[in-house]
């Protein structure tokens, strides 16, 4: 997602309406301006194009029926459709059995993990205060918090990666999603 | 060792989806059974779809809209194969439709099988709703479910039923007419669950059912299946 314009979002929700009336055409616009970065979110957690690409498939099925529900005034058609493709992700690769995760030469990389809020260009301000409330976590905590989001892992498979116990890992994450729920309801 | 109790963020957690086996079983429960928690999982699931941006771009193969396009609109004859299995469903319909107006006369005409009793709940309203109680049959024989009429979403949203087998996770059975009875027949992985002990509940979903695939509004009816 770029620098958000209000235009651009105003297209995407246009879209995703118009596609909850059976509307094609506007299925396919929403189509075009989307599925890259919905594509990215289902190979980065499925680990292999091939996969990726049912899962795709399958989570444009379920916009095409579900789009009828969307209300606009709450996420943005992006963050709706980003959590479908990354919720369907996750369900398919916990079906392949929960050890089976190994980043794949498929899998995508992420951008670093430099500060995130200080970057210039940041317009919309909901973003700008997740990134600062990260920003102010630990280390340990932002990092895990950070792959349970961008890899759709459970604690056991993330205590295994950053070798800490499970119960170590459940504390700091813990504790880091309670900061993060304090800085984020602050003023 | 931690001196103090970790701090309840079960929101949070399974809106990142960090739980598993039976933490995430009783987090969806606690997402059916207090609407306060479900508000919450729904403001995390937002608070960190602000992440989504930072999420690196691919192009998916061009080839892949017209598959997608392709499976939502079936051409209307494709071949024999098409023709027979559609000619097969308007058969079991049919014979639907007779085992539904011959049942209450007397035992089916020709009774090939035995005789499986329906499985059956009562729905009592969960929240401050005066919606009474649904009635919902089961018939193991078929894999259907129908429910008495029952006026429960209202304008612009829809009721959405769910049943909860033994490890407390939600499955989607379908969407509730308004003001009409409801039949919907469970998908094949559903219907080995069916049984005595089951949950069924209704939630309150946006329009076209749950975007999650998991109950995202509060429960308003709810009740378990017995042996009828």
């Amino acid at each position: 997602m770029q620098p958000a314009s209000e235009t651009a979002r105003e297209a995407l929700v246009a879209a995703l309406v118009a596609t909850g009336e059976g509307d094609r055409r506007a299925f396919r616009t929403f189509y075009d301006l989307t599925s890259a970065k919905l594509f990215g979110v289902c190979l980065r957690i499925c680990g292999e194009r091939q996969s990726a690409e049912d899962v795709l498939h399958e989570v444009y099925l379920t916009i095409w029926k579900r789009a009828g529900g969307y209300e606009p005034g709450r996420a943005s058609p992006i963050t709706w459709a980003a959590t479908i493709a990354r919720n369907r992700a996750i369900d398919w690769r916990r079906s392949q059995g929960s050890a089976r995760f190994v980043p794949a030469n498929d899998a995508i990389d992420l951008p670093d993990e430099a500060p995130l809020a200080s970057e210039t260009m940041i317009a919309d301000e909901e973003e700008r205060r997740l990134h600062l409330c990260l920003d102010a976590l630990d280390g340990q905590q932002r990092t895990a918090i950070r792959t349970a989001f961008f890899d759709g892992v459970t604690y056991a498979e993330l205590a295994d990666r950053l070798a800490v116990p499970l119960g170590t890992m459940k504390s700091w994450v813990r504790r880091g999603l309670a900061r993060l729920k304090d800085c984020l309801s602050g003023d | 060792m931690a001196t103090e109790p970790d701090p309840d963020v079960g929101a949070a957690e399974l809106a990142l989806g960090l739980l598993d086996g039976p933490e995430r079983a009783t987090a969806l429960r606690r997402v059916l059974a207090e609407p306060a928690f479900a508000r919450e999982v729904e403001a995390w699931r937002t608070h960190f779809g602000q992440l989504f941006g930072r999420w690196p771009e691919v192009a998916p193969p061009p080839a892949l809209f017209d598959r997608i396009e392709a499976s939502i609109d079936p051409p209307v004859v494709r071949s024999w194969r098409w023709k027979a299995l559609s000619g097969a469903s308007s058969l079991i319909a049919a014979s639907l439709l007779v085992a539904l107006f011959l049942r209450p006369a007397g035992p089916p005409p020709l009774a090939p099988a035995p005789q499986v009793p329906p499985l059956v709940a009562s729905l009592a309203a969960t929240g401050a709703q005066k919606a009474g109680p649904v009635a919902a049959v089961y018939d193991k024989a078929s894999g259907q479910i129908r429910l008495a009429s029952a006026t429960l979403a209202p304008d612009g949203k829809a009721a959405e039923l769910w049943a909860i087998p033994a490890d407390g996770v939600p499955r989607a059975i379908g969407l509730l007419s308004h003001g009409r009875p409801t039949s919907l027949v469970l998908p094949a992985s559903l219907r080995a669950q069916m049984a005595t002990g089951l949950t069924l509940a209704i939630s309150i979903e946006p329009r076209g059912g749950s975007p999650t695939g998991l109950p995202t509004g509060p429960v308003v009816a709810a009740g378990t299946l017995i042996q009828a």
